[in-house]
């Protein structure tokens, strides 16, 4: 969540790019926004 | 002065190891350097995870935390003007509960004391002794009288700061860190929520975090310079600077209100391994509590504040 959340100073567009698509399949794959959840709860 | 476990330092990790050894019938002393009023008041984190809510009520000292936390069951991922919530409970069964850390602190102190349980505030000196032999000790002020603990065990729950982290001979010691090039900007307000879950928000100016703390108390973060200072910052800026984080296409609006705390935290991600160390032919040992953590205290995985 900190990589994906935060602005990096020293990112390129490109890394932009990815930490928004990241962010596009945590919130329409449920696998991706399942493995967030369980991060976020603790359960491991 | 003789205990079974001489505990270092009244965080949440000492507290409740006391706590657990206190129904197993295990006797301990926790000694911590601050006094009750501090370590009741500091803020610190703010989110509970569910193993943290279980073990608590679990073990008879989570019902201040069920009557006035307040049990969230998603959370708002905020990214191109939009918000998309996350069905915590529906995706994995679990739920988090806010729930302040020095909260949890005063349940925990007030369990303790009620078992007369053994905390010595406001000590000083504390030097962990012999820790590798069979007859480790910690030596230690108070009230201007030097004592000797004896224990079977001496566990260093003090943190990335104590004393006893650094006991761990380097050759077997290895910590892991990452230093963050930002900080968080948080802020205490007299507001009612914004949200009914906490907002984690993405934006090309900086993260930002909308969490709360009671109906009405709120606290909210903004990812910034760790080394800006509080005082350029004044109140009209810093909503600026969260509403244009926060700025959607929906509607939503950041409810403001009085800014009655301001603060710059440092990020870092920490973990030391080797945390037990033995005598191989002795039943003494010290160990040190294994926690990832940033330099606020805030759970690493959740930063929920």
């Amino acid at each position: 969540m900190t990589r994906m959340l935060h602005s990096f100073a020293d990112a390129s567009p490109f890394d932009q790019q990815v930490q928004r698509a990241e962010l596009d399949n945590v919130i329409n794959s449920r696998a991706m926004s399942m493995a967030l959840a369980e991060n976020y709860v603790g359960a491991f | 002065m003789r205990t079974q476990v001489a505990i270092i330092g009244a965080g949440p990790a000492g507290l409740l190891l006391s706590h657990l050894l206190h129904l197993q019938g295990i006797e301990s002393v926790v000694l911590e350097t601050r006094n009750r009023a501090e370590i009741e008041s500091t803020i610190r984190a703010g989110v509970l995870e569910q193993g943290s809510m279980d073990l608590l009520t679990q073990t008879g000292v989570g019902d201040r935390m069920k009557k006035e936390g307040a049990l969230h069951h998603g959370i708002e991922l905020a990214f191109g003007a939009r918000r998309h919530r996350i069905d915590l409970t529906e995706l994995t069964g679990s739920a988090i509960t806010v729930y302040a850390q020095h909260e949890v602190i005063k349940d925990l102190v007030a369990a303790r004391l009620a078992a007369q349980g053994q905390l010595l505030f406001e000590v000083s000196a504390v030097t962990p002794q012999n820790i590798d032999s069979q007859t480790p000790s910690v030596r230690f002020t108070h009230a201007g009288s030097e004592y000797l603990l004896q224990a079977d065990f001496v566990i260093g729950c003090d943190g990335f700061h104590g004393v006893s982290r650094p006991l761990i001979p380097e050759h077997v010691r290895h910590d892991y860190q990452r230093i963050y090039p930002f900080g968080w900007f948080g802020i205490l307000v007299q507001a009612p929520p914004s949200s009914e879950e906490l907002i984690y928000a993405q934006h090309e100016r900086g993260f930002s975090l909308i969490s709360t703390r009671s109906p009405t108390v709120q606290r909210m973060y903004f990812q910034c310079d760790p080394k800006d200072d509080v005082n350029n910052w004044s109140d009209d800026r810093i909503w600026n600077e969260l509403n244009a984080r926060l700025e959607n296409s929906d509607g939503w609006r950041l409810k403001e209100g009085k800014i009655f705390q301001k603060g710059i935290i440092g990020m870092r991600s920490f973990v030391t391994t080797t945390i037990f160390i033995k005598n191989p032919a002795a039943t003494s040992s010290m160990a040190i509590p294994r926690r990832p953590s940033n330099v606020s205290g805030a759970p690493n995985t959740s930063p929920g504040g």
